[in-house]
């Protein structure tokens, strides 16, 4: 298996996490990527978390982890200069990755039509907050923003207090995948119908995992209630509980998995007994069944509790801090972390997100370019 | 002409399931193939008091949102003439997908290396909670299984509070959007070589990167994250406040200033109270020691309207603020009526409901019209005869063994 990706050129104009994931995925799977950046560089340079702690431009981690194996360009691009420069970078490339507000582009005089002309076989990706149009479309967020109008962040915490919001800015990664599909088929069709807009709103791909809020909400009539420790505020079957050693994960959603939980906590009594037999019952009841568990949990460890239940077939967990992600047996026998460089340094990073059979591993990911750095080469691989 | 891919799909749940969904908004025909005993589990369990003719495995909004646009077809994998069936199918399609624990396929007989082998220009997607090799292979997941594992679930929550996990069982759609990735990659890679593969996405190590954010505090700082309810250390005043409570519960908005701007900002639209202007508040050193005070004046601002007239009165200053939508809000937003996001499929059963529709959009080429998810083997004689080629007599043969039952059974 090669590299799905390796004749693929892409111009990236993508800044944040967003923009990085994005990028990294076609990276990882054999595109070269030239990263453009604004006098003053990309801010995802300086977000966190930095190598010990002291940030600078070469020492995010998440820009090392997301912008590893890339090159990149510094341009100004409010410059006649620098947007020539771009236009010449284009003629080159297949693909045009772009996060920038809505309008940004035309300003620079790419505007979809002038695009269109002058580069007829240009994927053009945009990944936006809110889309190119509609009410919000020139809204000031934050992820925590995009997510709370996505329905994420509502049923998030204890009812009565106000939410919390995610713990990082997850919906930006599944945006930049639904982004980088898009990218893959529109390379696919452009022998058929040349390049095309490929335009992705953080926001709607946020709306559109939200299943249990919109979809189900119309045949239930309920509204997603804010679930504390729960999954869904009606099933007391899947949701996070205190065990021995801090928290376990107790996932035993479908009716056969609660046939064996009841005897995995020696209670088959329970299965028969009218307040927990059907899913309605368990519901009504939650708080029963709740403290059932709770007090068998209390007596074992996560890692007890996970190998107990998978035994039996229930998807139960340990809830692992970030040192015990890495400290994984499991992911350290497949072989799953990669390392990249940081300042001298190497720092483990998260590997490939699915294999091909057969495919090389790859421990070391080369680095991330530093603020401009490959101008000169960029340069001479454009007139060489 | 671009191929018209044709996918054949065993896979349940929501993550192994979103990937021929996304495939078939760039019109690829996809086969959904389940059996009378083992049908997709997220149509629900059979209800312990499911009478005869139970119509509950239609009825499930969730597996009937990520199974549209598709064929449903029902074969037995468990009998010889089902085996033979679905290799007759993989034979004339271009990608198969199974999420199930590593043993599952290869005990069915569908083992990857001898599918690959036999089909070579297939393209096999496996995608095991915790994939094929390690010493937790056999383990099985949910969505929220592997957002816990992932270190995620850990580092969100109150500071003083227990863990959460994602509302929307983050595990899954990531490693079903991970999964069609990685299909029109190796299809990709198949016009150059003509050769399919197999692909493993376990979907933990596909999950693992979305929480980097946080992950990465280990190696860079040496410290486990921690859970700091709304707030963010870059960022402050960063919350969600109160607002007035809507007929069906309390409501909330979540405001952030990103910088010093948009602080001065957010003054402005609050009429530069007297309290905002303390010299105290001019760096985000001195907002995030003195957060807790802002929150109760900031809180006592949002708590007198409504979180979209907050929201609206802070955004035409510049300042960033959501309203937190509730179940019904999102679904009838207007940004996202005005973009044409939901669509509206009726499905036999279920009856008419909006679903989301494409969050890809393609200038050239967009999506045909989206229809329902099918009922359980409901295009079982159409794909037998027009894909297959049987004949009635045929299809009646293989009626009267029971392979291609499609009424529920409990399992045995």
């Amino acid at each position: 298996m090669g590299k799905p990706l390796d004749a693929i050129r892409v111009i990236d104009l993508g800044t944040g996490i967003g923009g990085g994931y994005l990028s990294k995925l076609l990276t990882l799977y054999g595109a070269s990527v030239l990263h453009v950046e604004p006098p003053g560089g990309d801010p995802l340079r300086m977000t966190g978390p930095f190598l010990d702690a002291e940030p600078g431009l070469e020492r995010s981690l998440l820009h090392a982890y997301l912008r590893a194996g890339q090159e990149s360009l510094v341009l100004d691009l409010d410059d006649a200069a620098g947007r020539s420069e771009l236009r010449h970078r284009l003629h080159g490339a297949q693909v045009l990755t772009d996060t920038s507000r809505p309008g940004v582009l035309p300003s620079l005089g790419l505007d979809q039509a002038a695009l269109e002309s002058d580069f007829p076989a240009l994927v053009c990706t945009t990944l936006s907050e809110f889309g190119s149009d509609g009410p919000y479309a020139g809204y000031a967020a934050t992820p925590a923003v995009i997510h709370a109008l996505g329905g994420w962040v509502h049923p998030m915490g204890e009812p009565n207090r106000p939410p919390v919001v995610p713990g990082s800015a997850l919906g930006l990664y599944m945006a930049a995948l639904y982004a980088a599909i898009g990218t893959l088929e529109a390379l696919r069709v452009v022998p058929d119908v040349g390049g095309q807009r490929v335009e992705v709103s953080i926001h709607e791909a946020i709306v559109a995992t939200m299943l249990y809020e919109t979809v189900s909400f119309q045949v239930r009539g309920v509204e997603r209630k804010p679930t504390g420790r729960r999954f869904l505020s009606g099933d007391p079957l899947q949701g996070l509980f205190p065990c021995k050693d801090g928290w376990c994960g107790i996932q035993a959603a479908l009716s056969w998995m609660w046939v064996r939980l009841c005897d995995l906590i020696e209670m088959p009594e329970l299965v028969e007994d009218p307040r927990y037999r059907t899913p309605e019952a368990r519901g009504k009841n939650a708080s029963e069944v709740e403290a059932i568990l709770a007090a068998w949990a209390a007596n074992y460890t996560g890692e007890e509790i996970m190998r107990m239940a998978q035994a039996n077939r229930i998807p139960c967990h340990t809830v692992p801090t970030a040192e015990q992600v890495y400290a994984s047996p499991h992911l350290a026998a497949r072989g799953y972390w990669q390392v990249v460089e940081v300042e001298g340094r190497d720092v483990t990073v998260p590997g490939l997100p699915f294999r091909f059979a057969g495919e090389e591993r790859v421990r070391r990911l080369p680095p991330a370019p530093k603020l401009g750095a490959d101008r000169s080469r960029v340069l001479a691989a454009a007139n060489g | 002409m671009a191929e018209r891919y044709r996918i054949v799909d065993v896979s349940q749940g929501w993550a192994g399931p979103m990937v021929g969904f996304m495939l078939s908004l760039f019109g690829a025909e996809v086969i959904k193939v389940e059996s009378a005993r083992y049908f997709d589990w997220w149509r629900g369990s059979p209800h312990p008091d499911a009478l005869p003719g139970d119509q509950r495995h239609e009825m499930s909004p969730t597996h009937n949102s990520v199974n549209r646009n598709k064929l449903g077809v029902t074969i037995d994998l468990a009998m010889p003439e089902g085996k033979a069936l679905l290799h007759e199918l993989l034979a004339v399609s271009d990608a198969f997908v199974e999420n199930y624990p590593p043993n599952v396929m290869p005990g069915l007989g569908f083992a990857p290396d001898e599918v690959t082998a036999r089909h070579p220009r297939l393209v096999m997607l496996s995608m095991p909670a915790f994939g094929s090799t390690g010493p937790d292979a056999g383990f099985r997941g949910f969505g929220t299984t592997v957002d816990a594992m992932a270190g995620i679930a850990l580092a969100q929550g109150y500071a003083d509070g227990p863990p959460l996990l994602t509302p929307n069982a983050y595990g899954d759609p990531t490693s079903g959007l991970t999964g069609a990735f990685a299909v029109l990659a190796a299809l990709r890679e198949r016009e150059r070589t003509g050769r399919g593969c197999h692909i493993e996405l376990s979907e933990l190590e596909a999950t693992i990167p979305h929480g980097s954010e946080r992950l990465l505090e280990w190696p860079a700082m040496g410290v486990n994250p921690e859970r700091r309810g709304a707030r963010r250390p870059e960022m402050a005043p960063h919350g969600s406040y109160p607002s007035l409570p809507a007929e069906n519960g309390p409501r909330w908005i979540v405001i952030g200033c990103r910088d010093d701007a948009d602080w001065c900002a957010l003054r402005a639209a609050l009429d530069d109270p007297e309290w905002a202007r303390d010299p105290a508040l001019d760096t985000l050193a001195g907002r995030l020691a003195h957060h807790d005070a802002i929150d109760a004046r900031l809180g006592a601002w949002t708590a007198t309207r409504t979180h979209r007239e907050a929201m609206e009165a802070l955004q035409s200053f510049g300042v960033p603020a959501g309203a937190a939508l509730s179940s019904s809000e999102v679904l009838y937003d207007p940004h996202l009526h005005d973009r044409g996001f939901h669509v509206s499929s009726v499905h036999p059963v279920m009856g008419t409901a909006l679903y989301p529709g494409p969050v890809i959009r393609m200038s050239k080429t967009p999506p045909s019209a989206i229809r329902p998810a099918p009922l359980l083997g409901e295009h079982t004689n159409m794909v037998l005869r027009d894909i297959l080629g049987k004949s009635d007599g045929e299809i009646g043969a293989l009626r009267s063994t029971g392979v291609l039952d499609n009424q529920p059974r409990r399992k045995g």
